[in-house]
């Protein structure tokens, strides 16, 4: 059975604008299941790291605001409870790990003393206990010389090391949601597969689910089970990767992978072929079309697109949101 | 036919640290001892990790950082040689395309400025004249003609980098560096300036230099490719050779490490142990040799394999 770790829905997240309120994301759902990866992907400002932040209110209080939505974990409510209960939750039953750890590391203290930091936040116990647990959670990311290693100051370390020192820390206290944004994307190719195949043993060991934030479709397809496809700040598709893969509903899915260079296919006897695009830009918020936001870009459309927007309807064991999905 | 661009043996070491007080200067070898060459209407990859030397290369070739030691030719001429206006008129034949399209462009300048530039420094064109030359550039990296008159921040990043690929076109170069120019775009931007880039080519016969970390994309532009890694080319092949069959366990690591969207896709993961080490304290022998799945202990980390002298060539003492 399938257990769902953490359940979005509805959210609805606005800015603040020299012109009035911008809604950057707009009725985003998901269930993250535990043992499970989740991947939340999209083309840059399409709402994903707002979806992700919003989960644990990490958002900018002065300017972004939740309009509606909840997000379930178990029997609470993270979207409108108390700030002293969430920070219990905050670290503790759901972590998170951002693109750059260097900007979430604090430079004056060594990595050791900041896992130390993280145990004892949520966790009763000795100095010397955190610092055994640290060790422990270092040996566990497979830094090598825990030990040494945990006197280390964040410059001293590799992107890919820092990128370990801060899965160690979310693992602290064994969440049960760890929400990844972007983990793997300043790291080079090697180190990535490093990182995501630690992901994918610490899940297993662990049974945490992931919400893994990227806008790689080929990270997706190795690690993820299900996806969720994000455009404008709305979802378009969603569903298992083997399907979504084989076969994307969605026209902009589709685009999406077609416009990444074939791996070993891209040549008809030593020519370059032209790649196919999807023409024209992703729409500004503040000027989203009135129909279907990816209307003005959509091979597919048809006058009904521009002048209403589709709803996110099931199709078998997907979701997508277009009158006139490719199968 | 003598190749467009031609190196021989570019080392780029930078000093560094320790400060005067501190004895025996350290150096980085940021480009070791590597030799390639670029044809006419070619497109040379260049790939390789973070730090591997590959942006260093590229600017070396162009003089934007003066080699340490080794022999550039462009069009057979040398161009450590040249000064002056000689130089001025070498910097015409060769542009760059950097990787980042919001720092790499003037916030205060209009686009009509920034991509007729070099126009103007040359005392090619000015006024009407200047106009009347930059709006053919523009239409041809597909921008709207009333860019002319606007500033950077008013374009998306797929557009600020088909305005610094105007710029590098202003001057009819023949050989572009294109530094990452599209590893900040999103894939389906992404798609757009690539195949503009191919249609350049075409058109206009020239040259590219690209750097890139992301096989995918090379192997869909590039005619040869060299992989380099800590400061040396490991790998030189044409890009069929390649892509077929690689040689380097390194390129072989790097080839394997890329996520493919499939998810069915049986994943043949090689994974290299470690990280790369730093430039500062290279490792003895073959630089790859403490993640290498191959390395034989008594060879690999005593001696330093030079590039094979074969069309697919390979600097590793046990290559596939
Ligand atoms: N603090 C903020 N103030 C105003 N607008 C914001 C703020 N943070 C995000 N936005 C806007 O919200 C939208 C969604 O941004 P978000 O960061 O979620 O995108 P993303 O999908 O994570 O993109 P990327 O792939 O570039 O990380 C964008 O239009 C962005 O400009
Ligand atoms: S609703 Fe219409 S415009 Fe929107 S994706 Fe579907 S076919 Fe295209
Ligand atoms: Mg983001």
């Amino acid at each position: 059975m399938s257990e769902v770790a953490l359940s979005l829905s509805g959210l609805t997240v606005s800015f603040a604008s020299e012109r009035g309120r911008v809604r950057a994301v707009d009725d985003v759902g998901f269930d993250l299941v535990r043992g499970e990866t989740l991947g939340l992907v999209g083309e840059s400002g399409c709402g994903k790291s707002v979806t992700s932040l919003s989960l644990l209110r990490l958002l900018d209080p002065d300017v972004a605001r939740i309009e509606r939505g909840e997000a379930r974990l178990g029997d609470v409510e993270l979207l409108s409870m108390g700030e002293r209960e969430l920070s219990r939750i905050r670290g503790a039953r759901v972590a998170m790990i951002f693109q750059e750890p260097m900007t979430s590391l604090n430079p004056v203290y060594t990595v050791g003393a900041q896992i130390d930091e993280a145990i004892r936040l949520h966790r009763r116990v000795s100095r010397r206990q955190a610092r055994a647990r640290t060790i422990e959670l270092l040996s566990r990311v497979k830094i090598p010389a825990p030990e040494a290693r945990a006197d280390a100051y964040p410059h001293e370390l590799s992107g890919g090391m820092r990128q370990r020192v801060m899965i160690a820390m979310a693992l602290a206290c064994d969440p049960e949601v760890l929400i990844a944004d972007e983990p793997t994307t300043a790291l080079d190719v090697t180190i990535q597969a490093e990182i995501l195949e630690l992901l994918g043993e610490l899940q297993r060991a662990m049974g945490m689910a992931i919400l893994l934030v990227t806008h790689d479709l080929g990270v997706v397809a190795e690690v993820a089970s299900r996806v969720v496809v994000m455009y404008a700040g709305r979802v378009v598709e969603r569903g298992p990767v083997d399907a979504l893969f084989a076969q994307p509903l969605h026209p902009y899915t589709a685009g999406l992978f077609r416009s990444i260079p074939p791996v070993g296919a891209s040549r008809d006897g030593g020519a370059r072929r032209k790649l196919p695009t999807i023409e024209g830009v992703v729409p500004s918020l503040r000027e989203l079309p009135r129909g279907c936001r990816f209307e003005p870009r959509c091979p597919a459309r048809q006058a009904r697109c521009a002048a209403e927007e589709p709803s996110l309807e099931a199709r078998g064991d997907r979701d997508v949101r277009c009158h006139f999905p490719l199968a | 036919m003598t190749p467009l661009l031609e190196a021989s043996r570019v080392s780029v070491h930078f000093p560094v640290g320790g400060g005067w007080l501190s004895r025996g200067r350290r150096v980085v070898r940021a480009v070791d001892d590597v030799s390639l060459s670029v044809a006419r209407g070619e497109t040379l990859a260049l790939v390789g990790e973070s730090g591997c030397g590959k942006s260093t290369l590229g600017r070396a070739l162009l003089r934007l950082v003066e080699p340490t030691s080794g022999e550039v030719r462009f069009d057979g001429a040398d161009i450590s040689r040249l000064d002056g206006a000689a130089l001025r008129q070498l910097r015409r034949r060769m542009q760059i395309v950097f990787q980042d399209p919001y720092s790499s462009l003037d916030p205060r300048m209009t686009v009509r400025d920034i991509v007729g530039e070099g126009l103007v420094i040359h005392g090619l064109a000015r006024g009407a004249a200047l106009d009347a030359q930059v709006a053919p550039l523009l239409e041809r990296v597909g921008l709207p003609r009333d860019a002319m008159g606007r500033r950077p921040h008013a374009f998306s990043g797929g557009q600020r980098q088909r305005i610094g690929i105007a710029r590098a076109l202003a001057l009819s170069p023949e050989l572009i560096v294109c530094d990452e120019p599209t590893s900040a775009l999103d894939v389906s931007v992404q798609a757009q300036v690539l195949n503009l880039l191919v249609e350049l080519q075409r058109e206009l016969g020239l040259a590219y230099l690209f750097i890139s970390h992301d096989l995918k994309v090379v192997e869909h532009l590039a005619h040869r490719v060299a992989v380099m890694y800590l400061g040396r080319i490991v790998e030189r092949a044409s890009a069929e050779a390649l892509f077929a069959r690689r040689r380097h366990p390194y390129s072989d690591a790097l080839l394997s490490a890329v996520p493919v969207p499939d998810p069915r896709a049986k994943r043949r993961r090689l994974t290299v142990a470690g990280e790369p080490p730093s430039p500062l304290s290279p490792p003895s022998g073959c630089a790859f040799h403490p993640r290498c799945p191959r390395a034989q202990p008594g060879r690999c980390d005593v001696e330093v394999p030079a590039l094979s002298d074969e069309e697919h060539a390979v600097a590793c003492f046990f290559p596939a």
